[in-house]
């Protein structure tokens, strides 16, 4: 791929970028690291770009598994022991259980959503990438897919309803 | 009440059951208002997550990034130090400039060759859906118009093609060649669907129509006011040159 203009592709993607990362992260300068970090490993590793593909689910990609291996190094550093890169995405999957999010209640800025189903959201209602699309970026079952965005708009469906005043049907 | 699980509502609101339970669900939403009304409420999540995600969009890109991006050397298996230093003095150059380099960087390459063939494999795709042929209906032409000229960053009108014989039902967000496409959604009175697809090429000359074949689809493609335009239509359809020519003067009536 030409140098130059993916580099130019990846400016035109930034913005999009950055709202992918702050799904993933709570803070905004961590997005933009988790930002920078994955247009780096882009631009040093072209040729894992498939041809023909889309270069936004590639680069969407690259985030996502830079955000895993920055998960689990930190959890490394703070002590809770080395876990491999599957254990890490369950980890955060486990907002799928409920006893993951009492202990660990973290929300999303953009939509206020536990962690996890606001990536999926975007994704799927924004982006418009297909199920199969967006599990392959966030490396989740498909399966997985379909019970986060059911529960991400019900949520958020739920919070319009309370924000009206009327509350949830 | 109706034994429909939220999940498999969703997928259908998405469009990602297999066509045979679609049209199953389809035939049962059109009888059954509790169903609707639970549509209803997963179009207001998304909406809400489109509003709120559109803002996000809107958040200036900070400088400092930008500049990385800009300035990354390229791999290092093909490159050495010079090259990396090379642009490294580009970097300077590019901080001597202040902001201005995002405006006046290079152009912007010309179109991804292949973003037209991904405008016809969403038409195929879109246009087998019916119920959910567009994301936003024609009722909300104006909204339309704004949200999705602020999303391709060009401002342009819904063209009216009833006097071509296809009526304007709609419009959605696409993404092809990694930038957003509006896709304006039209029905013929036969049925047939077409689409004015267009995304922003800043900067680039007009161009006048010429075809792209897709098998069952045929793209006319043009470029006018920095923007490219597709009309996707069925190979078949005999009046492609009028309603390409009567889009090109509609588009831009602002």
């Amino acid at each position: 791929m030409d140098h130059s203009a993916l580099r130019r592709d990846l400016i035109d993607l930034l913005p999009r970028l950055r709202r992918f990362a702050s799904t993933l992260v709570a803070s905004a300068a961590d997005a933009d690291d988790l930002v920078q970090i994955a247009c780096l490993r882009a631009i040093e590793r072209p040729d894992s770009f498939l041809p023909g593909t889309r270069l936004d689910a590639w680069v969407f990609t690259i985030l996502r598994n830079a955000w895993r291996d920055d998960l689990r190094r930190r959890r490394v550093r703070d002590g809770q022991g080395t876990i491999d890169a599957e254990a890490a995405s369950e980890l955060v999957d486990a907002n799928d259980g409920a006893a993951h999010l009492a202990e660990r209640e973290v929300r999303d800025a953009v939509l206020g959503l536990p962690e996890g189903l606001s990536s999926v959201l975007l994704l799927v209602s924004v982006e418009g990438y297909t199920y199969a699309e967006a599990a392959r970026i966030l490396d989740i079952p498909a399966g997985t897919v379909t019970s986060r965005i059911a529960r991400a708009r019900a949520m958020l469906a739920t919070s319009l309803g309370e924000e009206r005043g009327g509350g949830a049907r | 009440m109706t034994g429909l699980s939220d999940e498999t509502l969703n997928a259908f609101h998405d469009g990602a059951l297999p066509p045979a339970e679609m049209r199953r669900i389809a035939a049962e939403v059109a009888g059954n208002a509790d169903l609707r009304d639970r549509l209803a409420r997963l179009a207001a999540a998304d909406a809400a997550a489109r509003d709120r995600f559109a803002a996000a969009l809107r958040d200036p890109v900070p400088l400092a990034l930008a500049r990385a991006v800009a300035t990354a050397p390229p791999p290092r298996t093909r490159t050495g130090w010079r090259q990396t230093a090379a642009a490294a003095v580009l970097g300077l150059l590019i901080g001597a400039g202040g902001t201005a380099w995002v405006v006046t960087g290079p152009a912007r390459a010309p179109a991804a060759p292949d973003w037209v063939a991904q405008v016809a494999d969403y038409h195929r795709v879109y246009a087998a859906e019916g119920r959910h042929l567009v994301e936003v209906g024609a009722d909300e032409t104006p909204h339309i118009e704004e949200w999705l000229a602020g999303r391709i960053g060009r401002p342009f009108r819904v063209p009216d093609l009833t006097g071509d014989g296809f009526a304007f039902r709609g419009a959605r967000l696409l993404v092809a060649a990694a930038a957003p496409v509006a896709q304006l959604v039209y029905v013929g009175e036969d049925g047939a669907i077409i689409a004015l697809c267009l995304t922003a090429r800043p900067g680039a000359s007009d161009a006048p129509p010429r075809l792209q074949e897709f098998g069952d689809l045929t793209a006319t493609v043009w470029r006018q006011a920095g923007t490219a335009v597709v009309l996707v239509t069925p190979a078949d359809l005999p009046d492609r040159d009028t309603i390409a020519a009567t889009a090109q003067t509609a588009l831009w009536q602002l």
